[in-house]
């Protein structure tokens, strides 16, 4: 009578898991992928973003078992969807496809002219000229607002080398900005 | 527009309201099913079949295993019948050796005297 017991408390624990792993998952997905979608989007631009975003998903769920409650999930997510982008950046730089928004020109669709950038294309297009490390760090720091602790712990380095990729990272991208924001208006005669 | 002379939360601020975000960036019911699918992750619609099939599979489960178990104890003691054939074997084995009967029992010659064995028993 004690095994049945104890079997049918098994089968039950089974059946929960059976019931509630849709539910679960749909919880993760509802919750994170607009978080995933935008890092992706910032770190590996357009092309293949809903491949990539469905990879880290995939991941995610794959992997929860492993993940360890010292962190935020969200740190996890963030974590899997870096490695992710780039892992997708490392395969296609070898085939010559550098991350690119197509930023040569910006027309406007009803004038079909050259248009004045926007500070969402000028933002853009800085970010691109910056390497992947300072990309991924100033998006995470910055746009993303983590602290160095956890941004250190999702590109697994340690926190002065992030805070000097940072610094480094920061200088470069106020470089970009103002010489493309001075480009932009002697182009336009500002 | 300078951005040299920019502070830290300046910056921040900045990138932050102007920052890249793709087309499509709302919840897709699509992209969920989707990975669902792929994932093979099932929804439990169904709740008394797969309840009612679970306490199937259990007492299934439970019987085969107490039958092992029943099993296994008998084959520890012998049946009735291999008790039986253990006795009629060694009463067997008793006839066998049981050449000479008491009442029969071959006679020795010592010199003038005939002795039977029972007497040197």
């Amino acid at each position: 009578m004690k095994f049945i017991t104890n079997a049918l408390s098994l089968d039950s624990l089974f059946l929960k898991k059976v019931r509630t792993d849709e539910d679960q998952f749909s919880n993760v997905y509802t919750q994170h992928h607009k978080l995933v979608r935008s890092v992706i989007y910032q770190i590996s631009g357009e092309s293949h973003l809903n491949d990539l975003v469905q990879e880290s998903f995939i991941k995610i769920w794959k992997h929860i078992n492993q993940f360890k409650h010292e962190s935020h999930l969200s740190s996890w997510i963030y974590r899997i969807s870096v490695n992710v982008a780039l892992d997708h950046l490392r395969t296609h730089k070898r085939k010559s496809e550098v991350y690119s928004h197509n930023f040569d020109t910006i027309i406007d669709e009803k004038t079909n002219i050259e248009k004045t950038l926007s500070d969402k294309d000028l933002v853009e297009r800085a970010l691109s000229q910056l390497s992947d490390e300072h990309r991924i760090v100033i998006i995470l720091y910055f746009i993303h607002d983590l602290k160095i602790s956890e941004i250190a712990d999702i590109v697994e380095a340690n926190e002065g080398t992030i805070k000097s990729r940072i610094h480094y990272a920061k200088e470069h991208l106020k470089q970009f900005l103002s010489e493309l924001s001075q480009n932009d208006s002697q182009k336009h005669g500002g | 527009m300078s951005f040299t002379n920019k502070s830290d939360d300046e910056l921040k601020k900045f990138l932050q309201k102007n920052q890249p975000l793709p087309k499509k960036n709302d919840f897709s019911q699509e992209e969920l099913n989707e990975l669902v699918s792929r994932l093979k992750l099932k929804k439990d619609t169904s709740y008394p079949v797969i309840w009612g099939t679970s306490f199937a599979v259990s007492l299934a489960a439970a019987f085969l295993i107490y039958n092992l178990v029943n099993q296994n104890l008998n084959s520890a003691q012998p049946t009735r019948h291999q008790q039986i054939a253990k006795i009629e074997a060694s009463d067997e084995f008793l006839q066998e050796e049981d050449e000479y009967p008491n009442n029969n029992l071959p006679t020795l010659n010592i010199g003038d005297e005939y002795l039977t064995l029972s007497a040197v028993y």
